[in-house]
């Protein structure tokens, strides 16, 4: 029967074509879609697994960029059991670079992060940046005073500087020491200079900072957990109040920010799967309806209402397994080649894979179900007598 | 041969055409014996395919009964009677009735796709398709064959059964005068030598030979019955 099937597939070429284009097309748009969900998602997960401490940032603030804090809480939070240390950061949108604008994108925007060298020389594990140098020197003691600054690899390549050139920021020029990598892409869109030379080129009054770098001594979450709360608590009757944010607590604010996406992911997922099915159930409909004397033919030899209604369901089934392969095919293609033009890799995993295979296959089954219903129920003598 | 294939008592069948009721059979009572070749003759629209089709387990009659070997037809549920129809009965339709993407082998062994037995069945089909004489038009499809050879490939799908009844209606209506004669003379062979009870539904009564039993229908009821 599955020979018969695949002939009966292959006898109406054209639409059996536009049908696989109906399935294909609307997997390989859910393949797509779900991968970069999926690549935003690793990136977020990768950039927060390089950063093991706590960030203190003002209360209510979504980001360090939106956050001012005094640099005095350092010493009382580095006066909290268990702080390792405590180090101010001041984080800002870079002025102009190069000439061009900075704050092109989500994934693209250009910040300057201000350093304290002497207070990161506490941090028992070093600071990501330091830890992903690559080339040069990260920003030292020494550097108090200096324009210096340590650029990502991405912005070296991107303005075709390197360690030893200058790079411009607003009107000025800052002699590069360094370039480093840290390979994420939220990361690595960082210009990364003395703090007070920081303060300077964004304007910031002296005795503040945009948020602080903690270090437990303890790795222990449980340990953390208490910190973050001992923090929040030493500044709860202050006027401005601090977060203090974990690993743990960045995911869950991103994942309930992706939650939505998938919610609307589903939904445009739906639609394209819907969409699918009526291009199956109405290629089979067509073939069934123009093959009624055939359907006679064959009840008038012996097959039952379910035999029937067996070969049209795999005729459709088919129509979903080869639209469903081609649709994960061209999904990965179309993934393959956007992803030279994202700023992070859509990650189609073989889950996803298997998933928008299978949903190919359920979406042919289910665009057969009427059609079978409909060729099961024809009677066999006025079926034959309809050709 | 007195022990009969078909008993049909009261058999009668109506349905709507275009709007009309249309009383197609009569309270026909019939009884075929087993192993003979009957001839239903009639004008057009007499009822005799209708009867055909009721033998065959194609259509339920409105009222009365028709068995088969002894089985109401009209207590069988779908798949009792679609296992009847694969098993014990064979069909020759006037249009040949092939399904037109398949070959004569698959034309063939159409019964017992369903069922997974086909492959098993594809060297007796290739057999009976030489014995109609069609031995080197195995791999031709409908459109490729002409239309005395179509109907063998019908008469190899119905012997491919081994059938204890083959109904063919009006066999020969799309035929010349000479494959007509060739066709009959197949039929009336598995009648003598496989003891295979025919009946078959004519215009065409010059095939009839001694021995064969005619029934004379008329207005959805039988109007004559009698030798040849």
């Amino acid at each position: 029967m599955f020979r018969f099937a695949a002939l009966n597939i292959l006898t109406r070429p054209l639409r059996s074509l536009l049908a696989l284009v109906g399935v294909s097309v609307s997997i390989a748009g859910v393949v797509g879609l779900i991968s970069v969900s999926g690549g935003l998602r690793g990136m977020m997960t990768d950039t927060l697994a390089k950063v093991e401490g706590l960030v203190m940032i003002e209360a209510n603030s979504v980001d360090p960029i939106f956050s001012t804090l005094p640099v005095a809480y350092a010493k009382r939070v580095e006066a909290i059991p268990g702080v390792q240390a405590c180090v101010p950061e001041l984080w800002r949108v870079a002025p102009n670079v190069e000439g061009g604008k900075t704050l092109v994108g989500l994934f693209n925007a250009v910040v300057v992060l201000g350093l304290d060298p002497e207070r990161h020389t506490r941090l028992s594990a070093g600071h990501v940046y330091s830890r992903s140098m690559r080339r040069g020197r990260n920003v030292e003691v020494r550097d108090r005073g200096t324009r210096n600054v340590v650029i990502s690899e991405r912005l070296a390549r991107k303005y075709a500087k390197d360690v030893g050139g200058s790079i411009r920021i607003g009107e000025e020029q800052f002699p590069i020491v360094g370039v480093y990598d840290t390979g994420s892409l939220f990361l690595d869109g960082t210009i990364i200079m003395h703090l007070e030379e920081a303060t300077r080129v964004a304007g910031f009054q002296k005795e503040l900072v945009t948020s602080f770098y903690v270090e437990a001594v303890s790795r222990d979450p449980a340990e953390l957990a208490r910190i973050e709360k001992a923090i929040e608590a030493e500044f709860a009757n202050e006027p401005k109040k601090v977060d203090c944010l974990s690993t743990t607590e960045w995911q869950t604010e991103f994942g309930a920010m992706l939650r939505n996406l998938d919610v609307f992911l589903l939904v445009v997922s739906s639609i394209a799967v819907f969409v699918g099915a009526i291009g199956v159930l109405n290629t089979m409909l067509m073939s069934v309806t123009e093959r009624v004397p055939e359907f006679g033919i064959l009840k008038a030899n012996g097959w039952s209402r379910w035999d029937v209604t067996r070969l049209v369901l795999i005729e459709s089934a088919l129509l979903g397994v080869i639209g469903g392969a081609a649709g994960c095919g061209l999904g990965v293609l179309g993934v393959t080649v956007a992803g030279r033009f994202m700023p992070f890799a859509p990650q189609a995993s073989p889950a996803l894979l298997l998933g928008a295979f299978s949903t190919g296959v359920v979406l042919g089954i289910l665009g057969g179900v009427y059609p079978a219903h409909r060729a099961a129920g024809l009677h066999p003598v006025e079926a034959i007598r309809a050709g | 041969m007195s022990e009969a294939v078909i008993e049909a008592k009261d058999l009668a069948k109506s349905y709507r055409a275009s709007g009309r009721p249309v009383e197609a059979l009569r309270g026909v009572t019939l009884s075929i014996a087993r192993g003979s070749m009957t001839f239903l003759v009639g004008p057009s629209g007499s009822g005799k395919s209708t009867f055909l089709q009721l033998a065959g387990g194609l259509d339920r009659p409105t009222s009365g009964t028709i068995a088969v070997d002894g089985r109401d037809l009209g207590s069988m549920d779908d798949r009792a009677l679609s296992a009847f129809r694969r098993t014990r009965v064979g069909f020759v339709f006037q249009a040949f009735n092939l399904i037109p993407n398949l070959d004569a082998v698959d034309n063939v062994l159409i019964p017992f796709y369903a069922s997974g037995l086909a492959a098993g069945m594809r060297d007796r089909a290739r057999t009976l398709l030489g014995e109609v004489g069609l031995g080197d038009r195995l791999g031709h499809r409908p459109k490729q064959l002409s239309g005395g050879e179509q109907q063998r490939v019908a008469i190899a799908r119905a012997l491919l059964k081994d059938p204890a009844l083959l109904l063919a209606d009006e066999p020969t209506g799309e035929l010349d005068s000479k494959t007509g004669a060739a066709i009959f003379a197949l039929l009336r062979g598995l009648q003598r030598d496989r003891g295979a009870s025919v009946v078959v539904v004519t215009h065409d009564t010059r095939h009839i030979e001694p021995g064969d039993r005619i029934v004379r229908i008329a207005d959805g009821a039988v109007v004559g019955d009698s030798p040849a």
